[in-house]
């Protein structure tokens, strides 16, 4: 009997213990950031890259108009400047027009950059954030902003007002609507506040990405 | 031995207890670990059919409804293709396209299109000649020799083909015509949302496409796509009934042409991607139908 009971005990304690085992081997890394309600993680990484140009972008994955900025700033950008690692950028996919977190990786595809975080957040209390941040009535998505090298995230809630921003909604001035070439050529002039790297840390530098 | 029973049901007792503490564990473990955007395809829209405000810290709790809407993941435009991408509501913003909706005015009042230019198939070329008209009506002829000469058309008598046409063969040629279709994806859709499938969005060399598939006669269908900026169509690929790839079609090098926007070059390619010829158009005339 008491065989049996030992058996039955390891046996349960065994099966248990099983998933939490099985858990960080068999399940693989996700290719963006889940981030919390505070978006500490994004303000992490935000002001661990001070010093770089730093776009941020907020974006509902399955928004065509928002797929089709992503497309246009990979045309005009990403794949002009290769992986500066000068530039970074971080793309907020919220849950507008019934997005969910399976949409971010089919939209995630469309900006191909080493130095590119892509995150989920599923509040979607960025774009209300944003919407405080530039002050204006209308829930803030489909934006699309650059912070120049200086730019520090220093409130607890609150990101940074942008050094230069531009859309694609129908409540903000028509004449910010977004544009990938104007886009790129600030983002050239945010550059130039930098010194260029050498040729060799464009080729095997590490992602940043703080973890 | 005679408190063995005894012993026995009160180890079954802790066990049980045990055992059923450690499940409960796991079940609300793993529901406090799902994140709520796994909820499911009807979450989103069980909570707004009963009018529940959205649960707070929860999924999309911060989002104003009218960014929201009553919409699941089963709304969505896709198929099953590896480079498509979801999207909501497709067909809206389609149509809604506020560059290309002067064209498509101005298209509904012409009657025909004629195009002139030139074949070229490696490196021969031939003369080329594409006569369209209301309803969906296109005659096509191209010199293939001093004396030879390839014609084929599309009218209410059904699809005629005479001669051996230049890069492409005559099922090709034949399919090129009977898809034919004279006004644009968007003039079609606003007479019918229906006509097209939304399949969600591709990205193509440069450019991000809105893809669509539509049933045309003789039993084809084609895939569509176009061009999410400018509302051209870029790449069609016709499809047999049994569902062989038979062609794909891509025009480009768009311009206006007194008030419509028209392709001045097109190519051909097998599904492989290997180009079969190249029509270069240098003169379109646009006919008004009389107002």
């Amino acid at each position: 009997m008491s065989k049996f009971l030992v058996s039955l005990i390891v046996g349960c304690t065994l099966l248990a213990v099983m998933p939490f085992a099985a858990s960080p081997a068999d399940v693989p890394q996700k290719p963006y950031v889940v981030l919390d309600k505070n978006l500490s993680q994004l303000r992490a990484d935000f002001n661990a890259n001070l010093g770089k140009v730093r776009m941020l972008y907020i974006v509902g994955p399955t928004c065509g108009i928002c797929l089709r900025g992503m497309s246009d700033l990979q045309e005009a950008v990403y794949s002009k400047k290769g992986d500066d690692p000068r530039l970074v950028t971080f793309v907020i996919h919220v849950p507008t027009l019934g997005a969910h977190e399976t949409n971010v990786v089919p939209a995630s595809r469309l900006i191909s950059n080493r130095h590119t975080t892509q995150y989920w957040e599923e509040t979607g209390i960025t774009g209300k954030l944003m919407r405080q941040v530039m002050g204006v009535d209308i829930y803030v998505w489909d934006f699309w902003t650059i912070y120049g090298p200086k730019a520090v995230w220093s409130d607890e809630r609150l990101p940074p007002v942008p050094d230069f921003w531009q859309h694609q909604l129908d409540g903000l001035p028509a004449e910010k609507k977004l544009d990938a070439n104007v886009f790129a050529a600030k983002i050239d002039g945010f550059l130039a506040q930098i010194p260029a790297p050498p040729i060799a840390s464009t080729m095997g530098v590490a992602p940043t990405k703080s973890e | 031995m005679s408190e063995s029973p005894r012993m026995s049901k009160s180890w079954s007792c802790v066990l049980a207890g045990f055992v059923l503490m450690l499940l409960l564990m796991q079940v609300s473990s793993s529901s406090a670990d799902t994140p709520p955007a796994d909820k499911g395809p009807g979450a989103l829209n069980h909570d707004l059919a009963v009018g529940r405000p959205p649960v707070d810290d929860g999924y999309a709790s911060e989002v104003p409804r009218e960014e929201i809407i009553n919409r699941n993941q089963s709304a969505l435009a896709a198929d099953k293709g590896e480079q498509s991408i979801p999207v909501a509501d497709e067909i809206e913003f389609i149509t809604g396209n506020s560059f290309r909706k002067p064209f498509e005015e101005t298209l509904k009042t012409v009657a025909k299109v004629d195009y002139y230019g030139t074949r070229y198939v490696d490196c021969e070329q031939y003369p080329l000649e594409v006569h369209t008209a209301r309803p969906n009506q296109v005659s096509l002829l191209m010199k293939t020799g001093d004396s030879s000469k390839f014609e084929g058309s599309k009218s209410n008598q059904g699809i005629k083909v005479r001669g051996t046409p230049q890069g492409l063969g005559v099922e090709q040629q034949r399919a090129l015509l009977a898809t034919f279709d004279f006004d644009t994806p968007i003039i079609e859709l606003e007479k019918n949302p229906h006509t097209f499938k939304p399949l969600g969005m591709e990205k193509l060399p440069g450019m991000l496409t809105w893809k669509l598939q539509v049933d045309r006669a003789g039993g084809y269908s084609q895939v569509v796509y176009v061009d999410s900026h400018y509302g051209d169509v870029v790449k069609l690929s016709i499809i047999s009934a049994q569902g062989a790839h038979i062609l794909d079609v891509a025009p480009h090098d768009y311009r206006a042409v007194d008030g419509i926007r028209v392709p001045f070059a097109i190519d051909y390619r097998s599904q492989e991607g290997t180009v079969l010829a190249n029509d270069r158009f240098d003169r379109i005339e646009v006919k008004r139908t009389r107002s």
